[in-house]
């Protein structure tokens, strides 16, 4: 019963932030000075989701093993050359294992 | 004359749903679901070795619709934290989606409230991300949200459906740790596309040192750190351009 009240009370509390802004700004549009700011919303979250991801990914910081650094600069190498982002995985995962597989990781 | 007019309005309205856009949006976010698949995995195996209510745990794929935030309330559930702290903890590490918010906003803003409202509900980081990049070329109101209910319907029902099945079979699973790697290499191949200028640049390097060395912060409030001195790092950038 407990685990329900926490998951139900815990995804209301979710919602209310997920729709803080839209009740916030309601008919009103976006502010001049947030619309510069939102625009780097996007590299700031990802980069800071994959850099606490692979070098802290306990709470504190680990240095990443030489794989999966070789996996994520081989990706974004790939991807920049050839704008595909579905070859991230294809040709991350792949160079991870064989890396790890090698002992470099 | 009344036909004529209902004729005429219904060839001026434009359609609620476009297909190829929900189709579109469905397919752009495949890698994306692929990616998110260990985690999920993950989770369901998580969630059936804590011996919380199987029921909940699975529900709350889809009730908060937030890795992080799932796996840590099941963590906590475990070892018996007070309720009210695991909500509030919860609720911190979704902090972030205050951001998300006013982009959403931003994206809807021609939607009627209500509309705008439901679409907040499965709002998180890989919507946000494919949608926030797709979405700087898209211009017509039903383009927009048709492309992002496909991204966002494939996005939680494979997240959902992976879970139970995760918690179904957890005893035979093999070691997933590898497959961890998964979900970093999508956002890196997000992060390459998105990163154009100077100071998208610094947000990006900013923002992840800072989530790396503030990484001893209690309920993940790192991102939210990292998150924000990235993007102050790139305001300062852009406003040193002009």
């Amino acid at each position: 019963m407990t685990t329900w009240v926490v998951v139900l009370a815990a995804g209301v509390a979710t919602y209310a932030v997920r729709i803080s802004m839209v009740v916030v700004l309601q008919e009103r549009p976006v502010p001049g000075w947030l619309e510069p700011v939102l625009a780097l919303a996007g590299p700031a979250v990802l980069a800071a989701i994959v850099g606490a991801a692979v070098a802290a990914p306990n709470g504190t910081v680990d240095p990443p093993p030489a794989a999966t650094v070789i996996a994520l600069g081989a990706a974004a190498f790939v991807v920049r050359r050839t704008d595909k982002p579905a070859l991230a995985l294809a040709v991350g995962l792949p160079i991870a294992w064989v890396a790890h597989v090698m002992a470099w990781g | 004359m009344d036909e004529h007019r209902q004729i005429e309005a219904s060839e001026v309205r434009p359609p609620m749903i476009d297909r190829r856009a929900v189709i579109e949006g469905s397919r752009d976010i495949l890698p994306v679901v692929v990616a998110v698949t260990p985690l999920a995995i993950v989770i369901g195996v998580a969630a059936r070795h804590s011996g919380i209510d199987a029921g909940a745990a699975w529900a709350a794929s889809f009730v908060l619709c937030a890795g992080t935030a799932q796996l840590t309330v099941i963590e906590l559930l475990h070892a018996g934290v007070a309720p009210l702290t695991i909500v509030a903890t919860a609720t911190l590490i979704n902090s972030r989606f205050v951001l998300y918010s006013a982009t959403l906003a931003r994206w809807f803003a021609e939607e009627p409230l209500r509309r705008r409202l439901l679409l907040a509900l499965p709002l998180v980081d890989q919507l946000f991300a494919v949608c926030e990049r797709r979405f700087r070329t898209v211009s017509t109101p039903a383009h927009r949200r048709s492309y992002y209910l496909g991204a966002a319907v494939t996005l939680v029902v494979a997240w959902s459906a992976t879970q139970a099945a995760a918690l179904s079979f957890a005893s035979s699973l093999p070691d997933v740790r590898l497959l961890r790697l998964a979900a970093p290499l999508v956002f890196v191949g997000l992060l390459a596309r998105t990163v154009n200028d100077r100071a998208h640049v610094a947000a990006a390097a900013v923002a992840a040192t800072i989530a790396i060395l503030a990484a001893g912060l209690p309920q993940h409030l790192n991102l939210a750190c990292g998150i924000l001195a990235g993007l102050a790092a790139g305001r300062a950038v852009t406003e040193r351009v002009r």
